[in-house]
Parts: C-alpha cells; structure tokens; sequence
C-alpha cells in the first residue's frame, strides 16, 4: 500500500515537471525556409528573414498563412534570437527545408555564413539551398498561387516529388557544406528568381571558398546536371547544318578517367552514352539516315560538353570533382596531391567521346 | 480383517446421513426383497437417473440373492472400490451411487451432466476451419480431442481436484510419445500446490499454476478450439483440462503462439503469411501508436513529413489540453466503450457503440477537446487491438500500451525505444513452465530434419 502511494506521488509529481522537451506541435512556430541577406543599412551585418507558417484547420489553401519575420544582426544566430523574442511559439527549425542566401551574400566569405548551419543541432541538414536573385527576401515573399503550405512550390521544385527538370538543379545543404569543405570538388548553389510572378530556376552558380562565384547559363546548368547526375526525361536541342531534331534522353550515363602519365599531357578521357528518340523535328526524318543523326548528336554533345569543361577549367571551378578523384586515386601527401592537381588541372585536355544510339524516330512509318 | 470391513458401513452411514439427511435431493433408499436388503444412497439432481432403475433395482429383485448382486454391482463398468469415508462424500458429490450391501461399500459413478452440448466457436472464430468448440462437460471435451488425435500414445491423467471449495476435477492430456517429461513433472507439481477456495475458469486456474502473483502477459494459452488442441498436442504440448469449462489451458507455450490463429493453417501459405504480417503490424500500432502521437508531436515533429505535421497542427489548434491527456482522454473513452459493449446485453449493445463511436468521436471534435487526428489513432489502436488472435494476449497489450504512453510523456520518443526495449527485456525474462517464453525458432527445424 505503501509503496503503491509512493509511485503514485512519484507519477503526480512528475506530471507536473514536464520538463522543456515537451512542447506541443500547435505551441511551436515552424520556420519553412529562412533566407539571409545584406543588411540594407550595415554592409557586414546579416539579414535574416524566416518565413514561419500558420497551420490552420482548414487543410486547403494554406499558402497564404505565413509570416515573414526579419532581424538584422551582425551573425545569424544574433538575428535568430531576436526574432525569437517577437513570435509568441517557440520557433521550430525542424521543417526548414529551404534555404536562400542572396546574391550578395555569396559574395562575402561563403565559409563563415554556412557555420551556424553546420553547428545547430536542429537544422536539417538535408534541407535545399539555393541562391536568391537579386535578394533572397524577393524569393521568400513570392507568394505562388494555389499554394498548400508555405514555400511548398519550392518544396516541390527541389523535391523532385513534383517536377523533374534538368534545369533545377538541387543541392542540399549537407553536400553543399560537404563540396565546400572538401579539396578536390567546388559547390553549385541553383539560382531561384521570381519573373512575372512564378518562380525561374533555370541557371545555377559554382561557389568555392574565398573566390567570387561563377554563374553559369541555362544550357549549361541544363548539361551540368545531365552529366552530374544522369538526368533522364530530358529533351536537348540537336542542329546541324541540314538536320535540326529534339533528342528526348532515355538514359545517359557517363564515366571517366584521368590519365596523367609523366611523359604525355595529361587528359580526362570523359565517355558519355545518350539514348533516345527523336521527338521532334524540323524537317523530314528518314530511318535509313540513322546513323548520320546518330553522328550528328555525338557531335553536338561533344563540342557542347568540351565548352562546359573548358569554362569550368579556365575559371578553376571543379564542380564535377575530378581532383577529388585523382586524389582517390593516386598514393601520398594528400597537400602534395592538391598541389598536384592545381598544375595537373590547368593544364589538362578533355577528351570527350560521345556514343549516341537513338532507337527510333518517334513514328510508326 | 473382518471386523475392520464391518466398521466401513458403520462408520460411512452415519457420516453421509449426518452430512445430507436435510438436503432434498439426496435419496435414501432400501432396497428389500423381504429376505435380503440392501441400501442405495445418491444425489438425485447430478446422477443419470435414467440409469439407476436398470442398473440396480431391476438386478437386485431378479438374482434375489445379495452374493450374485454383490459380484454384479463389482463388475459394473463405473465401479469404483471403496478407500475412506471422506473420500466417499467427495466422490458422491461427484455423482456417485454408494450401494451398502451387507457390510461393505461400493460406489458405481453414474454421473450426469446436463450441460455436455457442443458449442460453437465464439472467441476463436475462423471462417473457414472446424466451427466447434469445447462442451462443458470434461468427458464430452476428451471424447471431442480423442476424435481429433488418434494416437495411442494420448495419455489423459487425473490431477487432483482443484480448489478446497469448488473441487472441479482436472484432467492432464498430453501424448507421452512428444511431450518433455520434465514438463509433466512440473506441471503435475504445480498442480497439486495450486490451492484456491474456488477455481472456476482457465484464466483462473493459469493464475493459480504461476509463480509470480501479479502476471501480465499470459504464458500459458487458453483456447476452446479442438483443432488448436490437437496440433498443440502432436506439438508435444500438454493441455490441462477443467471440468465444466469449454476452454483448455495449453503450456508451455511461447510469445508467438498467442499470435496465431488456426486460420494460419487452413489457409494458402502466401495468405496466411500476409495475415500474419498483419497481425503483427496491427499489435505494433496498437501498442506503439498512442505513445508515437504524443511522442511526435510534442518532441520531435520534424519526423514527420511538413505537410502532416502541419494538418497535425491544424488540427490541434482548437484543444486546451497537452497531448498526453488529449490522448489519455480518448484511450479511456474507448476502452470504457469495449468494456461496455461486453457487458451489455447483445440487444443493445449495438447502442453503445453507436452512441460511443459515432456521436462522442464527432462531438468531441466539435467541442474542441479533442484533435481529428486523434480520433483516427484512437479508432486505428481499438481495431488493430482486436487483431490479435488470442484474447488474453489482447488484453495484456492494451494495458501494456498505457505504460509506454506515460514514458513517453516524461521523455519522449527515446522513452518509447526504451520502453520497447524493457518491453522485450521483460517478455525474454518469462517462463512458461520452465521454459523460454520469447523464443526464436530460427534454425530449429534445420536442426530436426
């Protein structure tokens, strides 16, 4: 009887130390994407903005309810606080899936803006990341139409749950710290603007630590993430001086090597396999040509991608981490190595081979 | 030698006359032809009456003489020898005739049960499979498992009787061929230990075998089906059977057998197997479910997807209360629901559940006390509940799944995995008649073959 009160006075005393763990989800604020920018005022200070959702009862149409909260302070985490004193729930990063870092912030030391991300507990670290162009506030005020929840179209962009397109590219946070850490491969943010009220995501940029940021253009963010990530789905444009045909890609891939001999010059040899139909075309397309519409891909592909590298390597970009690979690959002093690669890479040649096979013309003749 | 049978009537009449003249249905009876007498005293209500008149008074009057009468009652087929007088009572309340001829004493067991009907299968039910269960009558349950389980190594023993009050009779099946003797043995012993005052159910009498006072999870298996009965047995299992009960207890057994239907068998082997899945899965959510909710919610709701999470927090917007009670609130509301609906008659059980279910889900929304999700949980732990097959193993999960919930409240989600894991801790550290209660068979029948 005894020991049957004590438990029960353990139980009531307990119940009312429900300690500060215990918070319940309808008392919690949950930020959907968070944005820095420069602060208009003070250009070392950061502006923070942190888009933070209402749920309501009514599960349609949420897309509206939010609140865009914004704090400037000299670090992130200064801003965070004080808007913590202005919502009335306690903040939950727990569904930041979004994060945008204007442009100009990318211009600063790109190392020591990711560093309250990497130190929080809380942040996601598979959350996407993107640049905003021109501010990162632009991006988070955008308010779509037929929105769910908010930022939800971004959720979709990135997701791949939505749409899929090769010209989205999509990095998380965790492979974009990685990429900047790492020796050997740069980092690639997506840049997000908002034209005519609907979000464009069409181009991308290369960041690295303590060097401006190299933006690249629609067709090669569109070929870059063909080549990174083996997109399928995708149609690319195909003109020759006769021929001009859509290729819709039912499966790339693509692999290489780095061959760095000391007596030879050293090259990447760079294998790219495309098969597809053709989906599209200007004029007439014959079955018995094939292999000249065959030949005709390969070049494109090639001279397209042989441009792509020979950018990334005049401006010393590796986003597609070869050095990272020669470092896998070779034995000794990993700086040694790097320092290696620096010379090895200004220097290298790119050869690419292209093997196109394209299985049909798209009709029934 | 002679003197002492002489003292048997003597002392035993006096002693049933003292014990049942008042009682009504007890019958006094001589038998006399003018030149021999005999006497016959039986409980009327509990003896095959039917019996008595072509058994005894028929005889008696045709051989006329008390020697050949003597030798016949000896050769009767329920004849049973005298030992003492208190065995006498015992067995006369058990629907014996003790016949006084000259100066010895013999019993005739005629025993008549009224309620030795078949009945139909009730709490194990399966769709497809025997459609009858136990009767009430132990002879009638033997005679039902016999047919079953032709086997001649089938032993059937009788314990002694259960409970200084009650007094039921216990019968020990097993087939001598499979069974671990050692498990006999220990049975056997607890049998005789387990005293009660009145032992008058299986549940009941698996309460008096057990070590342990208090017990939560059943270790050993109570069924009514005959089917289930006789695999156990070619199992080598032993089933104690108990007089005027349609149900059996079956040991040793282990976790996954209360997991089990019949069906499993009778069914083709990818069914059974998804239904097997599913039971599993309906005793994870209704054990696991509630505590998730609160866990979720209130500590970690970044598990969830966001577009969950928020309908979640939409949908709890309008209640006051913290999670825990909100779940609390609903849990009991439910489990009063499913006491109710047992207790109630079959005619208006129906109203309770309609009252209960449908009228007090909505209006508990309405009224904000509650969140929608919630009564979606709620609704999915009372169903996949009922999921699990053995009903005693149902009831110790539904206890079971407050315990998690409450340390779950105090320390979120890490208290569910450690629940769980004390959980599993705690089933490892049972026995069921000595033997491993959560047990693996993994490899085993490689061994055997």
């Amino acid at each position: 009887m005894k020991t049957l009160f004590q438990t029960c006075m353990l139980i009531c005393t307990l119940v009312v130390l429900s300690s500060c763990g215990f918070k319940d989800i309808d008392k919690r604020s949950f930020v959907v994407s968070m944005g820095i920018d420069q602060s208009q005022e003070n250009e070392k200070n950061y502006e923070v903005i942190l888009k933070i959702a209402f749920p309501s009862s009514e599960a349609n149409e949420q897309g509206k309810n939010f609140q865009l909260a914004t704090e400037t302070g000299r670090t992130i985490a200064e801003a965070v606080s004080r808007i913590k004193a202005k919502t009335s729930n306690e903040l939950d990063f727990g569904h930041m899936k979004i994060i945008v870092l204007g442009e100009k912030i990318l211009e600063r030391d790109i190392g020591q803006t990711m560093d309250w991300f990497t130190r929080r507990r809380d942040i996601q670290q598979i959350a996407f990341i993107g640049v905003g162009k021109p501010t990162a506030r632009e991006v988070l005020a955008h308010e779509p139409k037929g929105e769910r929840l908010p930022s939800n179209e971004l959720f979709l962009f990135f997701g791949e749950t939505g749409t899929e397109s090769p010209y989205v590219t999509t990095n998380y946070l965790f492979h974009f710290r990685r990429n900047l850490e790492e020796r050997g491969i740069d980092g690639y943010l997506p840049i997000i603007e908002v034209k005519d009220d609907i979000f464009s995501i069409m181009t991308m940029c290369l960041v690295k630590k303590g060097e401006k940021p190299l933006p690249l253009k629609d067709d090669e963010t569109e070929l870059f993430n063909l080549l990174n990530r083996g997109y399928d789905k995708v149609s690319i444009k195909i003109q020759g001086v006769k021929q001009h045909f859509i290729l819709s890609i039912d499966q790339l891939s693509s692999s290489y090597q780095i061959l760095s001999t000391d007596s030879q010059k050293p090259v990447i040899k760079y294998k790219v396999n495309i098969k597809g139909n053709i989906e599209e075309s200007m004029v007439e397309i014959k079955e018995e040509k094939m292999d000249q519409y065959n030949q005709l891909v390969e070049q494109v592909v090639k001279k397209r991608t042989e441009a792509l590298f020979k950018k990334l390597q005049d401006s010393h970009y590796d986003p597609l981490g070869f050095g990272l690979r020669y470092r896998a690959n070779h034995s000794g002093d990993e700086n040694v190595k790097v320092k290696e690669w620096q010379n090895i890479y200004d220097q290298i040649r790119f050869d690419v081979n292209v093997k196109a096979n394209i299985t049909g013309t798209g009709v029934i003749e | 030698m002679f003197q002492k049978k002489k003292s048997d009537v003597e002392r035993v009449k006096p002693l049933i006359e003292s014990n049942f003249k008042s009682t009504q249905d007890v019958n006094f009876q001589t038998l006399n032809t003018g030149k021999e007498k005999a006497e016959i005293i039986y409980i009327s209500t509990i003896v095959d009456q039917s019996q008595i008149h072509d058994l005894f008074y028929r005889p008696f009057f045709e051989y006329a003489n008390l020697e050949k009468f003597e030798s016949y009652v000896q050769s009767l087929p329920y004849y049973k020898s005298f030992v003492d007088e208190q065995e006498t009572i015992k067995e006369m309340l058990h629907g014996t005739v003790v016949l006084l001829i000259q100066d010895e004493v013999h019993l005739v067991g005629l025993r008549h049960q009224e309620n030795t009907a078949v009945l139909d299968a009730s709490v194990e039910t399966t769709i497809i499979g025997p459609q009858k269960a136990l009767s009430e009558d132990i002879n009638t349950n033997i005679n039902l498992i016999r047919h079953r389980y032709h086997e001649k190594s089938l032993k059937i023993e009788n314990a002694p009787n259960i409970g200084s009050k009650s007094n039921i009779e216990v019968a020990v099946v097993y087939d001598a061929e499979k069974v671990d003797a050692k498990v006999v043995e220990e049975v056997q012993k607890k049998l005789d230990k387990a005293n009660r005052p009145i032992v008058q159910s299986a549940g009941e009498l698996h309460r008096a075998l057990t070590n342990k006072k208090k017990r939560l999870f059943p270790t050993m298996l109570v069924t009514e089906r005959p089917d289930r009965i006789a695999y156990n047995l070619s199992q080598g299992k032993i089933i104690i059977m108990i007089e005027g009960l349609p149900f059996v207890l079956i040991a040793p057994t282990v976790f996954f057998d209360f997991m089990s239907s019949m069906e499993d068998f009778y069914q083709p082997y990818w069914v059974s197997k998804f239904l097997l899945s599913l039971r599993y899965l309906g005793l994870g959510i209704s054990l696991f479910l509630p505590s998730a909710y609160v866990g979720v919610t209130s500590y970690n709701p970044e598990v969830l997807r966001i577009q969950l999470a928020f309908s979640i927090a939409g949908s709890r917007v309008p209640v006051p209360y913290p999670s825990y009670l909100e779940v609390l609130f609903m849990l009991l509301m439910m489990e009063m629901l499913t006491e109710a609906s047992i207790r109630l008659p079959k005619t208006i059980g129906s109203t309770a559940t309609t009252v209960g279910g449908l009228i007090l889900g909505q209006a508990a929304t309405e009224a904000g006390l509650v969140s929608n999700i919630m009564i979606i949980i709620v609704a999915a732990v009372a169903i996949s509940n009922f999921i699990i097959p053995i009903n005693e193993m149902s009831f110790a999960m539904r206890v079971m799944k407050y315990i998690l919930l409450a340390l779950t409240t105090f320390t979120g989600l890490i208290g569910l995995v450690i629940g769980t894991i004390a959980l599993i801790y705690y089933l490892v550290s049972l026995d069921s008649v000595g033997h491993p209660y959560l047990k693996l068979f993994y490899g085993e029948s490689k061994q055997q073959s």
